[in-house]
């Protein structure tokens, strides 16, 4: 019986939610905004990750679909006036999965560095185009995004806090449970064959270029969601979101908490946001800390720090 | 009179304590006689007559004894500025301007009695760091106000937050013109000291025409984004007001951080303009005056530059001569002599800071040195019209219409919009021994009253009103 299905994962797990759903209650809009900044980038990365860990391809350009995402929110809400949440968000996710579609479909025809070069190359085109584009997109000012609004209700990170703290759980919750299902599914299964040997599981059926496209088209949804819901968080968006450097940020995330388990994204995603803002505050050489940082996770902790503590434990259990 | 039980006697007990300690205490207080409280409030202020020093001013307050009293801990003042990134040479001197003046203000005894302490925190640019900064500052480490060195990305996306938070935000550069146009029309927390880019390039084009009256052939060479197109669009719907058979001949955009202008420059050349503006910033606009000293292009043509004033130091003496210049403040206006406050300002600077921007400070430490003078001066005018510590409310009230002596001259927040109004400076390039570098000699300066829009109106607006005297 793997450890997933065992009575202490339960408990494991609803405690976590439990832990989640408290937040709100420590009084902290501070502290509401960065568990939603946790949230909307362990979202991210749980997407990024379907690429990245389950099928293992390298992508330098997941920023694009999240900026899409969030440029499509602030667009409809500044300039078109449009605030209504399902609409926004359907939209935003439908854009950077459009654009996913058919990029995706170019890079996964090709392999390693090639893929991660494409990836990169289309990610700089989408950053160039919002400087070019500066009467639609505001060019390197950006542009204001407006509060979403349901059922009278406004959501945004500027004002109510909470609000759109249970906003953004509630669809980490949803991110988590799919992307859960799907890397449990045939699908997924068939994904980390891909990862593992692609001649052998081409070998055995597995029409291995299709499904990385479609690995791709999934992860954007995941970065179109993550960067919708991160627009209203700062009420303000910049073309540096589809910078690559920012594309970095996703993937040292996801290295952090580590690529070959499912919780370990989300785990990376939640350490790299509190880090940053500890760190930021306390001295200017962050860069370089943060630098550091990565180099000691790729020298020491090659599987990510969750990945690393998961195994050793598994070791120990196993010996005992 | 029946018998008091034990509970009884311990209730009454103790409902008398409270009740006589209340009455003590009103007792008490009504014996003693109201303390007031004194304050000596020093203000520095410039005479202005030729060669006079600056002369310090003493005013005694005497508080109400009712009036919030001033809080013994330090002044929080939180610091957001660009230290890391393309932006951090430019904004980190801002910074050390504060840090001097701030200094200078502490030594002296700080505003009203408490001292200043600074909270700086690196945005590297980024908005995203700026708005996670201003939160964690107000929400987490209560700074009582907060000064912003930082882009127009930022300024544009921390206003709302600054507004909806209730932090006095005084906002140094961040010069989009969409901030107060568009984003933050009515503002009441937030307010920017530095002339904003329309001013700039409005100022500029007055500065051009008045230069050069007989030029009509115009041609650009400015950086392909946002604030290169902006400002050329302003600089020509201003110069065909002023010269109508104007005509833009060429027009080259290298890319932001470019490195080789030469096909630009070429291009513009070979169109033969009157005057080429150099709507660049920055290490771009010093590579490419550097480029076109090979070109002949200062040879065969007048040149100006919007932001000139500000980078044209890093030329040192290679500097061509006769480039018209424009910047926001420049060190030697207004004249030592006949403003002391820019030359003390300028001789600490330099004292200071040998090594940086060649020893004299920019824009952005004279709107350092704004907006930390601007605060002390609403603090304590507030303290004298309440009679005590004032609320952030109170001191924005009186920092509507603030008039502020700043080493760039007297400049004052608009009421209306809360953008500070100061002249911009123009100049013809020399190159000067005496500082190794070259200087604007002669300078002019275009006045507030002719470059700004009136409070609520757009500068696309105001410009198309102007009419042209017959």
């Amino acid at each position: 019986m793997g450890f997933q299905n065992t009575l202490y994962c339960k408990v494991l797990v609803l405690t976590c939610i439990l832990l989640l759903l408290s937040i709100p209650l420590a009084g902290s809009s501070y502290l509401n905004f960065l568990a939603c900044m946790a949230l909307v980038y362990s979202i991210w990365a749980l997407g990024y990750n379907l690429l990245l860990g389950y099928t293992g391809l390298l992508s330098f350009g997941h920023g694009a679909y999240f900026g899409l995402g969030a440029y499509t929110v602030a667009i409809l809400t500044t300039r078109y006036s449009i605030q209504s949440l399902p609409v926004v968000l359907g939209t935003a996710i439908l854009v950077s999965t459009f654009f996913g579609t058919i990029i995706g479909y170019l890079c996964a025809r090709h392999v390693a560095k090639y893929f991660a070069l494409l990836t990169l190359a289309f990610s700089q085109l989408f950053y160039a185009l919002t400087f070019k584009l500066y009467k639609w997109t505001g060019g390197s000012d950006g542009i204001g995004v407006k509060p979403l609004k349901l059922l009278g209700l406004e959501f945004s990170g500027i004002g109510d806090t909470v609000s759109y703290y249970y906003l953004v759980l509630l669809f980490f919750l949803l991110s988590l449970y799919t992307s859960w299902r799907i890397v449990n599914s045939p699908f997924g299964k068939a994904l980390q064959a891909i990862r593992d040997n692609p001649l052998k599981a081409e070998s055995i059926g597995i029409p291995v270029k299709r499904y990385k496209w479609y690995a791709f088209i999934v992860s954007t949804v995941y970065s179109g969601l993550a960067g919708a819901l991160y627009a209203p968080l700062f009420g303000h968006v910049v073309p540096d979101l589809f910078h690559f450097s920012f594309s970095g940020e996703v993937l040292f995330a996801t290295l952090l908490g580590g690529h070959r388990i499912f919780i370990g994204p989300v785990i990376g995603a939640i350490v790299f946001t509190i880090a940053r803002s500890y760190i930021t505050a306390v001295t200017i050489y962050w860069p370089l800390v943060l630098g550091l940082l990565l180099v000691i996770v790729a020298l020491f902790f090659p599987h990510g720090v969750i990945g690393t503590l998961y195994t050793t434990l598994k070791g120990r259990f196993r010996r005992l | 009179m029946g018998e008091v039980s034990r509970r009884d006697f311990i209730k009454g007990l103790i409902g008398g304590l409270i009740v006589g300690g209340i009455v003590g205490a009103a007792g008490g207080y009504v014996a003693t006689p109201p303390r007031e409280k004194t304050v000596t409030i020093e203000k520095t202020v410039a005479t202005g007559t030729p060669k006079t020093q600056t002369v310090t001013v003493t005013e005694t307050v005497t508080a109400k004894p009712s009036a919030r009293k001033v809080p013994s801990k330090p002044i929080k003042l939180g610091v957001i500025t660009v230290l890391t990134g393309p932006g951090a040479m430019l904004f980190s001197t801002g910074l050390k301007a504060l840090e001097m003046e701030v200094e200078k203000i502490n030594a002296q005894g700080g505003i009203l009695g408490r001292k200043i302490k600074l909270i700086v925190r690196d945005s590297g640019g980024k908005p995203d760091k700026c708005i996670e900064h201003f939160k964690r500052l107000v929400t987490e480490e209560g700074v009582d106000y907060i000064t912003v060195g930082a882009t127009s990305a930022e300024a544009c996306a921390l206003a709302p937050i600054a507004e909806e938070l209730g932090v006095l935000t005084l906002i140094q550069e961040g010069t989009a013109t969409k901030l107060f146009e568009e984003i933050d029309p009515h503002p009441k927390y937030v307010f920017r000291i530095d002339n904003y880019d329309a001013l700039d390039a409005i100022s500029h084009a007055i500065a051009i025409h008045r230069t050069w009256p007989d030029a009509r052939k115009f041609a650009v060479i400015g950086a392909d984004y946002v604030w290169g197109h902006d400002e050329w669009n302003i600089i020509t719907t201003v110069l065909k007001k002023l010269v109508p058979d104007m005509e833009i001949v060429a027009e080259a955009w290298p890319p932001l951080f470019a490195k080789d202008y030469s096909a630009h420059i070429s291009k513009v050349l070979a169109a033969k303009p009157d005057v080429v503006e150099l709507c660049l910033w920055g290490g771009d606009l010093v590579t490419c005056i550097k480029q076109g000293i090979g070109y002949g292009l200062f040879k065969q043509c007048r040149v100006s530059s919007v932001t000139g004033g500000e980078y044209i130091w890093g030329l040192g003496t290679e500097c061509p001569e006769g480039i018209l210049c424009s910047t926001r403040y420049y060190f030697l206006y207004p004249p030592w002599d006949r403003w002391p406050l820019n030359r003390e300002f300028n001789e600490e600077f330099h004292r200071r800071y040998p090594n940086v921007r060649g020893g004299y400070p920019g824009f952005n430490c004279n709107s350092a040195y704004t907006a930390i003078h601007a605060l002390k001066l609403a603090i304590e005018k507030a303290y004298t019209i309440v009679g005590g510590w004032p609320t952030t409310e109170e001191i924005i009230s009186v920092m509507e219409n603030l008039m502020v002596p700043t080493p760039g001259g007297y400049r004052y927040f608009r009421k209306e919009d809360h953008q500070m109004l100061g002249y911009a400076v123009s100049g013809l390039t020399k190159v000067s021994k005496e500082f190794g570098f070259a200087i604007l000699d002669p300078v002019w300066v275009v006045t507030p009253e002719e470059m700004t829009p009136p409070p609520g109106v757009k500068w696309k607006e105001w410009v198309e009103s102007w009419r042209r005297k017959e």
